[in-house]
């Protein structure tokens, strides 16, 4: 069993994270169906990984989401969509879905699956039903690692998405860190 | 969570806990809330609208000087309805448990150190890099607007600084030069009796951060004749 489970202190949800690897294209594309069919099982946040830099990234978003929803202030229908858009530095909600939602462009492609939960339920079950619903093997669900999303992550394109070309970075940090905190910079000033 | 300090403005506090992530790419453990609470005494549609607006100005303030890579301490999370900015925290404390301002420090020296321990060569050099700071915020045209010895910080020998509420946007000379003043009236009321040393290496260090300081300069010479208001008016 590979999923990530976490809580924030100002909420009482558990935000669970479940991340599969090599995801073949035609399992995504009924991911994509079932989701806009609305299938209760597939009531997850679903990502691609190509532009999430770090664990602190996407938890980042996560939080802001849940904020927006407390404030009245989240700008789509659901919580699950919230957090994509809160992945991105652009306000429009299909640009975000494309950038970071599935990516069935590829024969394969990682998923990267998020849900908020309430504190009863068993993680471990969602994360067997999860893999049942989607046909993947064992195998392809891996611990998620910071290690793991910088590979992924093609940095040019990054910068290109989150605008930090004319960013000066330092020698002497991480670059994973420094790119983290950017990209969070821009995401908390999206449409603002 | 513990009050560090209380403006006007905002209350800030220090906390152990994160709001989101357990592993965050920053090197303190410990970090900063900057909270707004709303004003009783405002209409409270346009109490909302000011929490907000100073609040997203501040984050974006602060999200500039990051890219810039110009020391300031970097946004965790905001909460733009609440007015509150969590960030990283910033110095290391002095050996007597204060926070390691500028100010603090300089006092510190006064206090337990004698005359030439507060005019040493590491007190001017370090004043030199907060002047060098002071000197890169403005070559990129970005006004503190409440430079003082407490709203710079140091980490190690490094100065940071803090305290974006004041800030704009600006490229005259003159809303730099009414900078500097600000701040060497503030060095002359809180360190009067090293003052004019103390001015004379930051304005040492601002020329090297600021390759475009000719004009501020000239124009600090009037500031200091006339004071901040450019007007006589209010």
């Amino acid at each position: 069993m590979a999923f990530l489970s976490t809580k924030f202190p100002s909420f009482d949800k558990t935000i669970f994270i479940s991340l599969l690897v090599d995801v073949d294209q035609h399992t995504l594309e009924e991911v994509k169906t079932k989701l806009i069919e609305g299938n209760k099982d597939y009531d997850f946040a679903f990502f691609n990984t190509n532009y999430i830099i770090s664990k602190e990234h996407l938890l980042n978003g996560i939080h802001r989401a849940m904020i927006n929803y407390k404030n009245g202030s989240a700008k789509s229908k659901t919580l699950n969509t919230e957090i994509i858009l809160n992945m991105s530095p652009v306000s429009n909600i299909m640009e975000a879905l494309k950038r970071f939602g599935i990516d069935s462009s590829k024969e394969s492609a990682n998923l990267l699956c998020v849900k908020v939960i309430d504190d009863d339920e068993s993680l471990e079950d969602i994360n067997n039903t999860l893999i049942t619903n989607l046909g993947v093997s064992k195998d392809q669900n891996v611990e998620l690692t910071d290690d793991f999303l910088l590979k992924s992550v093609d940095v040019a394109k990054f910068k290109k998405l989150y605008k930090l070309n004319d960013a000066k970075y330092n020698d002497k940090k991480p670059l994973q860190n420094q790119l983290t905190r950017l990209a969070i910079g821009a995401c908390l000033l999206r449409g603002t | 969570m513990d009050v560090v300090s209380q403006g006007a403005e905002a209350v800030v506090f220090v906390t152990t806990s994160h709001p989101y992530c357990s592993q965050p790419a920053v090197e303190n453990d410990k970090y900063i809330i900057k909270y707004r609470p709303s004003k009783k005494y405002r209409h409270p549609k346009i109490d909302a609208q000011i929490t907000k607006n100073r609040t997203v100005g501040e984050v974006r303030f602060m999200n500039k000087l990051e890219k810039l890579g110009i020391n300031s301490p970097s946004v965790i999370s905001a909460d733009y309805v609440n007015g509150i900015i969590w960030m990283e925290f910033i110095g290391d404390g002095l050996p007597n448990g204060d926070i390691s301002s500028v100010k603090n420090y300089l006092w510190y020296l006064e206090k337990n150190d004698d005359d030439d321990g507060c005019v040493s060569d590491e007190v001017q050099s370090m004043l030199v890099a907060v002047g060098r700071l002071i000197g890169e915020l403005h070559a990129n045209d970005m006004i503190h607007g409440d430079l003082t010895s407490s709203n710079i910080l140091l980490n190690g020998k490094e100065p940071y600084l803090i305290d974006f509420g004041l800030s704009s946007i600006s490229s005259l000379a003159e809303d730099k030069a009414v900078d500097i003043y600000v701040l060497e009236r503030a060095i002359e009321s809180t360190h009067s009796v090293f003052a004019d040393s103390y001015n004379k290496w930051l304005l040492k260090g601002y020329v090297q951060g600021n390759k475009k300081s000719k004009e501020v300069l000239a124009r600090l010479e009037e500031v200091r004749l006339r004071g901040r208001k450019r007007s006589m008016l209010g």
